[in-house]
């Protein structure tokens, strides 16, 4: 795609034109953005969010993979001034790249494979009201400035210093739109379950990003607001067990967002989270039959379901849930209409993208923990 | 008036690395492969392996396959094994 070198690029300061116009313009052919317009990365802006965090710009917050560039907090500054970061955003970005940072995570594979697999950011806690991020309608879609530009900050971050470019390290063959931007906050107060990161090992009162490295969402309609928990797990179950998807051939983790019609009315119904990730480790499953059809794991990888499941016998039943803790259990949405609208968000398998949680850390005790 | 942009681009990071002296004969020598495991070269790779071992007579061979295709081999135990066991390793690049 005709990139500058990167290795050249990072020898700049500063670059320095005439006019705004002008300044656009050089911004795409040093391309420092992956083709979305973005913020002037003036020094006063970026020296706005130094000065809120209060921290040495030339601390190293970590190295990104696969062009293993140096993220010192000054060039996360930078990344999130051209995002549309206002600083009070900037802890939730630091921790979530801590997050990604975590061998759990493989940021180098999920930077390099060709799977779609983006990392999703999913924020919760006392945090979501107080930045603004939005968890209801449109959640993953348009319409907030927080979840647009934390997500953004993130993508130029592993673009602009972890060198994810398309066609260069990042070998996606397809990738899917959330790579421009992909953050949702979780629901506090339609969710009958607390939060996510209370399952995780965090206090309630903290706020807490988790980030998971995985497919397109795909949406799923399950009549939940007519139909009994019975039939609601069945369609869940159907819709996230297919032959195509990597969690279901190599397992690792995966995300279930429940519309809050949904959750509420599963818990009416006396379902506890527990409960309804049970129910679909049961139900979504698919047959060996159907599951030999595809190949592109082998039979002798380590991660193929012949290692849970007899491939000799074409009705046994392939789990798509290996362990319970693989999947992630999400309130977000608006309420919508009776069809209770829910969506699965498949893994990269077991090869990395794991999902990953971290409190945020804001400067001065601003927004400590919730009372 | 003119505009001042701040590079996004960072340094990359350079770690410390000594180049092993290289074997110059593999007859006799203890030969290891890595294999990632996937499925796109198996049989390139069983048959780069006895092929080698056919050519350049090792005195053993060590076939270590890693366990996640797409992760860096474990340094306790895959790297480990291969480091006591071997004198020279074959590793493939890309899927």
């Amino acid at each position: 795609m005709g990139y500058l070198p990167l290795e050249e690029l990072a020898k700049l300061d500063t670059v320095e034109v005439g006019d705004y116009e002008t300044a656009v313009e050089e911004i795409y052919r040093l391309g420092w953005t992956d083709g979305l317009p973005v913020i002037l990365p003036t020094p006063r802006f970026v020296q706005r969010i130094l000065d809120y965090l209060g921290r040495d710009p030339q601390q190293v917050i970590g190295i990104i993979p696969p062009y293993q560039g140096v993220a010192t907090v000054e060039k996360i500054a930078v990344n999130c001034v051209m995002a549309g970061c206002l600083p009070e955003y900037v802890p939730v970005v630091l921790a979530a790249l801590q997050a990604m940072l975590k061998d759990r995570f493989n940021l180098n594979g999920v930077q390099s494979t060709t799977h779609c697999a983006a990392p999703l950011l999913i924020v919760s806690g006392p945090a979501v009201e107080r930045l603004g991020f939005n968890s209801r309608d449109n959640v993953f879609a348009g319409g907030c400035r927080a979840n647009a530009a934390v997500g953004r900050a993130i993508r130029l971050i592993l673009w602009n210093i972890g060198g994810g470019r398309a066609g260069e390290l990042d070998k996606a063959v397809l990738g899917h739109p959330g790579k421009w931007s992909h953050c949702i906050a979780e629901e506090k107060e339609w969710n009958p379950w607390g939060p996510l990161h209370t399952y995780r090992g965090f206090d309630a009162g903290d706020s807490c990003v988790t980030v998971f490295a995985g497919e397109a969402p795909h949406h799923i309609m399950t009549g939940g607001g007519y139909s009994s928990p019975d039939k609601i797990l069945t369609v869940l179950a159907d819709s996230m067990a297919t032959a195509g998807n990597s969690t279901m051939q190599a397992g690792g983790d995966m995300v279930l967002v429940i519309g809050p019609l949904v959750a509420r009315h599963l818990a009416e119904k006396g379902y506890s989270k527990s409960d309804v990730r049970d129910a679909l480790i049961e139900r979504a499953r698919k047959p060996a039959g159907l599951m030999k059809a595809n190949e592109y794991l082998g039979e002798s990888h380590p991660f193929h379901f012949s290692r849970f499941t007899d491939p000799k016998d074409d009705a046994a039943l392939v789990p798509l849930i290996r362990q319970p803790e693989n999947l992630l259990i999400v309130v977000a949405g608006g309420w919508g209409s009776g069809s209770g609208i829910c969506a699965f968000i498949p893994g990269w398998g077991q090869h990395g993208g794991f999902a990953a949680t971290e409190k945020i850390i804001f400067p001065n005790g601003d927004h400590e923990k919730e009372a | 008036m003119s505009i001042r942009m701040m590079n996004p681009v960072a340094r990359t990071h350079i770690e410390a690395f000594h180049r092993p002296v290289r074997i110059e004969e593999l007859h006799g020598r203890r030969l290891g492969f890595l294999f990632n495991g996937h499925v796109s070269a198996v049989k390139f790779w069983k048959q780069l392996e006895d092929l080698s071992a056919e050519l350049y007579h090792p005195l053993s061979v060590t076939s270590v396959r890693k366990e996640n295709t797409f992760a860096p081999a474990a340094a306790e135990s895959e790297i480990a094994e291969l480091k006591t066991r071997t004198d020279l390793v074959v590793i493939g690049v890309g899927a």
